[in-house]
């Protein structure tokens, strides 16, 4: 923001003193480019203050509907949320109840197999492709990793293509 | 949020309790296991190999179907797989693997597959090495190092083959 642009804002907002804002006038009445920016300001102002009112005005009958939904999703989620503490209590009382039961020290987790997408995919270590040109990516929603060498001298062929990946 | 989270937890927790204690019920009782440790039998020498499933395909731009018995392969849509309109199954070869011991495959172009397990990771997953060469030539592939686990594939494509591609797709079974 600039000297004068400062001295703008300050002058439409009143902020200025009565003797700074009479020399801010003199100035203004010197130069038509302070007197284009000043318009400019007072225009912009206008309009913002428009557009406020205009989203107040229309965004007043939705504060009422919204905050009714954000309550009644938060006694929807208070309600699951008891639930949950009511089931986990009740599967905790099926366990059976005998002195030489113990909490577990290793937890087993079950079918951890069939939840892949909690595990990291397979992945490259390590890759010597010696005077190959090779290109490593993965695909799929597994992140299958690829290995792709171009291979100019391929064998037993008719013609030497390279079929690189594109 | 907080409950509902703590909620879950909770629920969770209880689950893995149940399920070790089920895994307790089945345990042999402990001199069982004594036994079984004193006499390894061929079968359970064979149960500790790991097995690597490798699928050599040949893909092609000719306007054909692709060959059923490669199943599904999401992989070979997407990429520069897409590329080749058609997908025949060439072999499917299953590779046990032990550690120490390296295995090998010769592959339609006539290079040589040879594929090893370096190591067995206490998470479970495997240290796979893999190479593609030739007698009396150049490697083409003179290493490729992988971690899987069992159910988890990697794929080598690129290798010339008439008028197509080699895409050999490794799969760990177990």
């Amino acid at each position: 923001m600039t000297e004068d642009s400062e001295q703008l804002q300050r002058y439409l907002d009143g902020e200025l003193t009565s003797e700074q804002a009479r020399a801010f006038q003199e100035r203004l009445a010197l130069s038509p480019e302070l007197q284009r920016d000043l318009t400019e300001m007072q225009l912009i102002g206008g309009l913002l203050r428009r557009w406020a009112d205009d989203a107040e005005h229309r965004a007043g009958p939705l504060v009422e509907p919204t905050l009714l939904r954000i309550e009644t999703a938060e006694q929807q989620r208070s309600r699951h949320a008891s639930l949950g503490m009511a089931v986990a209590a009740l599967l905790l009382l099926l366990l059976p109840a005998s002195g030489s039961h113990s909490w577990p020290s290793r937890v087993v987790p079950v079918g951890i197999d069939s939840l892949p997408g909690l595990l990291p995919p397979a992945a490259i270590e390590r890759l010597e492709a010696g005077d190959q040109r090779a290109q490593v990516f993965i695909v799929g929603s597994a992140s299958t990793p690829v290995v792709w060498l171009a291979d100019d001298a391929g064998e037993g062929e008719d013609e030497t293509e390279l079929q690189g990946p594109g | 949020m907080r409950r509902s989270f703590l909620a879950v937890a909770l629920g969770a927790a209880s689950l893995f309790a149940l399920a070790d204690v089920a895994a307790a019920k089945t345990k042999p009782p402990p001199g069982a296991v004594h036994a079984l440790a004193d006499a390894p039998t061929k079968q359970s020498e064979k149960q500790s190999e790991s097995l690597l499933e490798v699928s050599v395909l040949h893909g092609t731009t000719e306007n054909r179907d692709s060959d059923p018995r490669i199943g599904d392969l999401p992989e070979l849509r997407e990429g520069p797989f897409a590329k080749y309109k058609n997908y025949q199954l060439l072999s499917r070869s299953e590779l046990p693997l032990s550690k120490g011991d390296k295995r090998e495959l010769k592959l339609p172009n006539g290079r040589r597959l040879e594929a090893r397990l370096e190591d067995r990771l206490p998470d479970g997953s495997l240290r796979l090495v893999a190479s593609i060469n030739r007698s009396e030539a150049k490697d083409f592939l003179p290493l490729l190092e992988v971690k899987a686990r069992p159910g988890q594939k990697f794929i080598v494509a690129g290798q010339s083959y008439k008028r197509g591609i080699l895409v050999l797709v490794f799969k760990v079974l177990r």
